[in-house]
């Protein structure tokens, strides 16, 4: 089988003289749910449109299931479900018309597993797309990227419009379908929610990936809050060991922000004696703002 | 892990060249217009027949006699050659009811089917399914061939209705009427193929309606300037208006296969840069 279901190499594009991405390499494992992260305008659905063949790139190539998004850009379509990140239908059809002729359109009957979709997400597929909401169309969209049970999902910003009780259920099925094979790449603004799901993410910001790594991983590359309290004969060594910062102290009670891996707060628990100690891990939002802040300074001081 | 199993799209997404889902899609999506169309079109060339028997050949001649030159310019010099019933008749086909009916369809099928889709962002779910450009190009083009086709047809039932309840001085001769259909059918080809071009270049319907009723207005001053201006009537064979002669072809002098083949040949290859301008740009998000 594939083991990588997208990769891309030196993805380029650029709209004229204004950029798009810039050399975007990634490796999404099969089977996993691939988050990627970036405020507006980062270059996220630059990157999807590259993807589906919408847009050429300037430079640069793209697989998905071992096909070539150019060159073989009909087998990419077959094997992928796609959800815009503004989705919009024809809005004279009901949700049942919309299904039936993408699912002619693919050649296939997928009305039966849409049906399947739709009970699931709580939809009813009679009434027209006109006087349906946001969340319904999302819905529906959600139905029409994965009725063909594809080898590969590639959603933008699926939870939007969504309800909280509903967002759960989207995770559930995008969950349920990385479970048997399937690969969802997730593109999303919103930290907490691809925390919560993906198992690897990507940071792009400015058309350039900043970072692209198992989420778990990801964390361990961020600041970490620490309190210690102080056995009463005990004192923290000065100056600290690079990498950590103070932040707060009161009597035997001290704050840390640890930097990097946890190696450095063992060298330093190896020189000391603690009574309580307690590390909140960071969030998915650090690490982000991390990196971002990290690549606005280095900006600052080039421009210094 | 093992992913899901990959497929390949089917024999008929691979070899077919027309979609045939898009196909009734698109002529759905526009049964609208087209009914509306072919109502006009039908009642229009009904009520022209059938007003012919109301005054005498002779009076009607007089009248283009002495027509002043401005509406002669702008139905060319053709019609001083109506000398029959069937003459008469073919001028329905010329008159500006039924080329601003053609044209409107062309333009408002072109546009709508393939910029109008990028407007409103519904290509992107028909281009995601396994469905090439290509394929989505000549199966558009062959819906608005159909459609064109469709009222071409529904300006002739109009003249057969008529002829089927008027007694007209001289025999009507239906045949050539039927040409001057065909001819005007070439006429539509041309003006939907430009207005499909356009339309595949464009993100924006309103541009690609723009850039078409432009290009129209402007063939249709270099056929009307072309009666006035002798510079202009050395390059007005340029424009499609030039190859359409339906007096010429009812007076029974003018064979027009040439200029159905010419203008036929024109469309195709417009079509054709369409369909490769199309599969090669970039679809934005707007």
């Amino acid at each position: 089988m594939y083991e990588y279901a997208i990769q891309t190499a030196g993805l380029t594009k650029y709209y004229g003289r204004r950029r798009g991405i810039l050399d975007v390499s990634i490796q999404v494992p099969t089977g996993s749910i691939y988050g990627f992260l970036g405020p507006n305008g980062a270059g996220k659905t630059t990157m999807i449109r590259l993807l589906l063949g919408f847009l050429r790139p300037s430079s640069g190539v793209a697989y998905i299931g071992g096909f070539d998004v150019r060159r073989q850009s009909l087998d990419v379509r077959e094997n992928v479900g796609y959800l815009p990140g503004e989705i919009r239908f024809f809005n004279h059809l009901t949700g049942y018309r919309t299904v039936a002729y993408l699912s002619r359109l693919r050649g296939t009957d997928c009305r039966q597993r849409a049906a399947f979709l739709a009970r699931k997400l709580d939809l009813d597929l009679n009434l027209k797309v006109r006087y349906c909401s946001r969340g319904m169309r999302q819905k529906l969209g959600l139905i029409q990227a994965m009725m063909h049970d594809p080898a590969v999902l590639i959603l933008d910003e699926p939870t939007n419009s969504l309800d909280p009780l509903m967002q759960q259920q989207v995770y559930d099925l995008l969950r349920d379908y990385a479970a048997t094979g399937g690969t969802v790449f997730f593109s999303s603004h919103i930290i907490s929610e691809v925390e919560r799901i993906c198992d690897r993410a990507a940071i792009i910001r400015d058309g350039q990936l900043v970072a692209d790594d198992a989420i778990a991983e990801l964390r361990k590359r961020s600041i970490q809050h620490v309190r210690l309290v102080l056995k009463d004969n005990s004192q923290l060594p000065s100056p600290l060991p690079d990498g950590m910062r103070l932040v707060g102290q009161k009597g035997q009670d001290v704050y840390l922000i640890v930097e990097g891996s946890a190696e450095i707060l063992q060298r330093l628990l190896r020189s000391i004696e603690v009574d309580y100690i307690s590390i909140e891990p960071p969030s998915l939002e650090e690490v982000f703002l991390r990196f971002y802040r990290k690549v606005e300074t280095e900006d600052e001081r080039q421009t210094a | 892990m093992n992913g899901k199993p990959l497929r390949r799209p089917n024999l008929m997404a691979r070899v077919s060249p027309i979609s045939w889902p898009l196909l009734v899609r698109t002529l759905k999506d526009y049964q609208g217009i087209l009914l509306l169309g072919l109502g006009l079109s039908v009642g229009w060339h009904w009520l022209y027949v059938s007003l012919i028997p109301k005054y005498k050949l002779r009076y009607r001649l007089h009248i283009i006699d002495n027509l002043p030159q401005f509406f002669k310019a702008m139905i060319g010099d053709d019609i001083l050659q109506i000398t029959t019933t069937t003459g008469l008749g073919s001028f329905a086909y010329l008159h500006p009811i039924s080329l601003a009916l053609l044209l409107a369809l062309a333009v408002w099928i072109a546009s709508g089917a393939i910029a109008g889709q990028i407007d409103r962002g519904t290509v992107d779910l028909v281009l995601a399914t396994p469905l090439s450009r290509r394929r989505f190009m000549i199966t558009t083009i062959l819906a608005g061939a159909i459609s064109g086709a469709v009222m071409t047809a529904g300006m002739l039932l109009g003249t057969w209705m008529g002829l089927r309840q008027v007694t007209l001085e001289q025999p009507y001769m239906f045949d050539r009427i039927v040409l001057v259909a065909a001819n005007l059918y070439a006429v539509y080809l041309v003006a939907f193929s430009y207005a499909v071009f356009f339309s595949a270049l464009s993100t924006l319907r309103s541009t690609a309606v723009g850039w078409a009723f432009g290009l129209s207005l402007a063939l249709y001053l270099l056929h009307f300037l072309s009666e006035w201006w002798d510079v202009v009537h050395r390059i007005s064979f340029m424009g499609p208006l030039y190859y359409f002669r339906p007096i010429k072809i009812a007076a029974g002098n003018y064979d027009p296969t040439n200029d159905i083949a010419l203008m036929c040949g024109i469309a195709v290859v417009l079509f054709a840069i369409a369909t490769v301008c199309f599969s090669r740009r970039n679809i934005n998000v707007l």
